[in-house]
């Protein structure tokens, strides 16, 4: 039973999507924890089932085979769909939508990388754009995108389609495009500054809040990182000496066999007390870090509506000094008939730079605080898991000593 | 008697906790020390020993440290009732040791703290010697053969100590050792162990000692890394610490986990500093000396094994003179062989007697050293679980405390 979200909603970044059986159980929790829209029977599921390298050496990459599966979808009907993807075809898409929905907060990719292809680093990989995937698709917006439906769909190689992009009823039609450059027509005596002043409040107070998070975050990562790699370093360690003690056990076989079963029992010990901390260290990666590093990136995607903001902003406040430039000239000489006009369609772009301008801000505003308070949820949920890990972890190993201890307790009697 | 009070006594002292130094209140330590005899005063002929105090001479490359040793006899028949005080150097307890090796082959010697070279001064290594230096000296008082030893008695005495050149000499050198004695006999072979007793046992020690090093090597790897993680969490607490300032205008709540996740975190670095650290005064040390007694043992094995080539070889040698004595007939040189049969033929004895007594120490020794190990290390491990234990148990308590407050907090 799958739910969607409707409306202009920036879906959670952390729907832990795994299919590994072992989460399915902290899957399953999450899905209850999170306050998604109960909707009706209209559903749309996807999992990259398969990975699979191809080419060699240089040249070697990976291939994921992603599947969709829809029930009622108002796009796909019912269907199922499969196409196979290569971390290139993802950026495509990630692209297209960032070009088509300027003021969405675009979900992040995982980074891209040169490191050599593991079989963790590719189902970490395989998790991250599963997850991907499926925000893109929970996104009553993005789902829309004729990328997205190229991408689950289309049999053709994605770099060779051409796409035109959709028109935005709300900006005036021009040749260009309304994003295209600064480049416009601008007097030389009107200067044009390289970036725009902020003037609101309220953005650039979260300007800097999101600059420092990503900061923060981004050391706070690799210290959890590096906690994580000295964990399983440590289950080693207690397994390396619960082969030791048994080998002890076994040379204490002939001459004292109550130290023999000391050491066999401190063998066990040693060996669930590693295997404990290898998978707590596991569950600790799959919940805590992936949710930082993805929060990380996360922010790096609302910087990148940020900068679409600032890029109008940058435009309107060239049109005011293009504008008053114009009216300037005009109060010089106000018989002039081409200097009217001039004022006149300087002020006619300044009115429609400043409209496009406040509506994108009012959209932006709305996507970051449902980012915000997503990111509450998101990460005090990610906190708990981490949490309750280490209870268990700590419950498991106290159970372990405790029966040893009774071990050498008996001993004591004999 | 004289035996159940020594074994008394032995419980009291392998019981008692070092004592502190305390340069200021040395009055208490006096009046500590005073309260305990007076419990076993009622025991016959016991034996208290401690180092008292440790204090550095010198400077640079010829600096070094002196232990107090205070020793207060009850009754001790052999010592009689006294308190003696001793100032001794590291040097002088490795000459007792040696001393007594040379005395008493067939005993095993309890073990000395290694040489240590680095670090001499530093009041952690000092505090470990001073404890491994006077377990030593306890043992040396409740072993009933050399306690008897008058060596002893003019170390504790602070007398002077006979530091002769062949003392030096008999180092033992292991199991599989070449003849560390100088004999001039050539039918010295390899041995030819004869006892099957014996031959189980040198297998058991050989296996042991291995087994044991190996265990070693695995603790001390875990404990190295366990030291790490003192570092690496106080690294998580700082990043913790560091988001949750971030979120403090924007998001109380996160900031309030985070800055709690900090704390935890924080003492949990500090958890693992002192589990550490106990793993390693307590378990670890435990085990060396573990180790330390089992080379002990070997070294025992060895003097048997020089005892028995030499009484082999003595064995051939009476053989060779007798052969030589039935070829040889003519009536000149008949005396001057028999005589040489009849000295080899005591050589023999001599060699047959002492080989027979120390194989019989040997084995009483090695018996009692079987018997006893086992509480040893089954003691250090108990205190091992236990220290584990109340570690994991105190981070449990860390980690319901940052539950809690996540609990309390609401949850958009």
């Amino acid at each position: 039973y799958q739910r969607r979200v409707r409306g202009f909603c920036f879906v959670g970044f952390s729907t832990l999507s795994m299919t590994d059986q072992s989460f399915e159980g902290q899957q399953n929790e999450l899905e209850s924890d999170e306050l998604l829209e109960d909707t009706s029977k209209e559903s749309i599921e996807i999992s990259i089932t398969d990975t699979e390298k191809s080419g060699e050496g240089m040249n070697a990459f990976i291939t994921y085979t992603v599947k969709t599966k829809t029930n009622n979808h108002p796009i796909w009907g019912t269907q199922s769909l499969c196409a196979i993807r290569r971390y290139s075809d993802f950026i495509w898409l990630r692209d297209g939508l960032k070009t088509e929905f300027k003021s969405v907060i675009i979900p992040a990719l995982p980074e891209k990388s040169m490191m050599n292809l593991v079989p963790e680093f590719i189902e970490e990989r395989r998790i991250e754009l599963e997850r991907f995937l499926r925000r893109v698709v929970h996104h009553s917006q993005l789902v829309d995108s004729v990328h997205t439906k190229m991408f689950l769909e289309s049999t053709k190689e994605l770099k060779k389609l051409e796409i035109k992009p959709p028109v935005d009823p709300k900006q005036p039609a021009s040749p260009k495009g309304f994003f295209s450059s600064f480049t416009q027509k601008v007097s030389t005596i009107n200067q044009l500054v390289a970036s725009p002043v902020e003037n609101d409040d309220w953005y650039s107070d979260n300007k800097e809040y999101l600059r420092l998070l990503e900061q923060t975050l981004g050391s706070f990562s690799d210290k959890v990182s590096l906690t994580l790699k000295r964990l399983k370093e440590f289950s080693e360690n207690w397994d390396e000496l619960s082969v030791a003690s048994i080998e002890l056990a076994k040379q204490e076989c002939s001459k004292d066999k109550s130290l023999e079963n000391i050491f066999d029992k401190f063998g066990v010990v040693c060996s669930e007390t590693g295997a404990s901390i290898n998978e707590t260290a596991d569950k600790q990666n799959y919940q805590f870090t992936y949710t930082i590093k993805d929060l990380k990136r996360t922010v790096g995607s609302v910087k990148e509506v940020l900068a679409n903001r600032d890029a109008l902003l940058l435009k309107l406040q060239n049109a005011e000094k293009n504008r008053d430039s114009k009216k300037l000239k005009l109060e010089k000489d106000p018989s002039k008939s081409n200097l009217q006009n001039e004022a006149a369609e300087a002020e006619k772009q300044k009115d429609s730079a400043q409209e496009a301008f406040n509506d994108f801000s009012k959209d932006c505003k709305i996507e970051i605080e449902k980012f915000l308070s997503t990111k509450n949820k998101e990460f005090s949920l990610s906190l708990k898991r981490l949490i309750q890990a280490n209870l268990s972890h700590d419950l498991k190993v106290l159970d372990s000593w405790r029966s040893f201890l009774q071990t050498l307790g008996d001993l004591r009697d004999v | 008697m004289f035996e159940v009070s020594q074994q008394e006594a032995q419980k009291v002292l392998f019981e008692e906790e070092p004592f502190q130094k305390d340069e200021e209140n040395e009055e208490n330590e006096n009046i500590k020390n005073t309260s305990l005899s007076q419990i076993i005063e009622d025991v016959e002929g016991t034996i208290i020993v401690s180092i008292t105090n440790t204090e550095k001479h010198g400077e640079g490359m010829n600096a070094f440290v002196t232990y107090s040793i205070n020793t207060k006899c009850i009754d001790d028949p052999i010592l009689g009732t006294k308190d003696i005080n001793a100032n001794r150097r590291y040097s002088d307890f490795v000459w007792l040791h040696d001393t007594l090796k040379t005395q008493y082959k067939g005993v095993i010697i309890p073990p000395l703290p290694e040489k240590n070279l680095i670090n001499r001064f530093s009041p952690d290594v000092i505090d470990y010697r001073k404890s491994e230096l006077e377990r030593f000296l306890k043992r040396v008082l409740t072993h009933p053969k050399l306690v008897s030893s008058p060596h002893v008695l003019a170390f504790l005495e602070n007398g002077e100590l006979q530091k002769a050149p062949e003392d030096i000499a008999t180092k033992s050198k292991g199991f599989f050792s070449t003849l560390t004695e100088k004999v001039t006999n050539i039918n010295i072979g390899t041995v030819v162990e004869t006892d099957e007793w014996f031959t189980d046992i040198k297998e058991y020690i050989k296996g042991l000692d291995l087994q044991l090093n190996n265990f070693y090597n695995k603790t001390t790897s875990l404990t190295k890394k366990r030291k790490e993680f003192v570092q690496i969490w106080e690294d998580f607490s700082q990043g913790a610490t560091e988001y949750a300032n971030v979120e403090i205008e924007k998001d109380k709540m996160l900031h309030r986990l985070f800055d709690k996740l900090g704390e935890i975190t924080h003492q949990i670095s500090s958890l693992h500093n002192e589990t550490v650290e106990r793993e390693v005064s307590q378990f670890e040390s435990s085990l060396k000396d573990y180790i330390r007694t089992t080379a002990a043992v070997k070294d025992v094995l060895t003097n048997r094994d020089n005892a028995l080539l030499k009484y082999q070889a003595a064995e051939k040698t009476l053989e060779q003179k007798k052969q030589k004595s039935e070829k040889n007939a003519s009536a000149s040189k008949a005396s001057a062989i028999q005589t040489e049969v009849n000295e080899a033929e005591k050589q023999k004895d001599t060699a047959k007697a002492q080989f027979e007594e120390i194989t019989r120490e040997c084995k009483e020794e090695i018996d009692k050293f079987l018997k006893t190990k086992n509480k040893e290390i089954t003691d250090a491990l108990r205190d091992l679980v236990q220290t584990n234990m109340n570690h994991e148990l105190r981070v449990l308590d860390l980690w319901k405390e940052l539950l809690q407050l996540i609990e309390e907090s609401p949850i958009s």
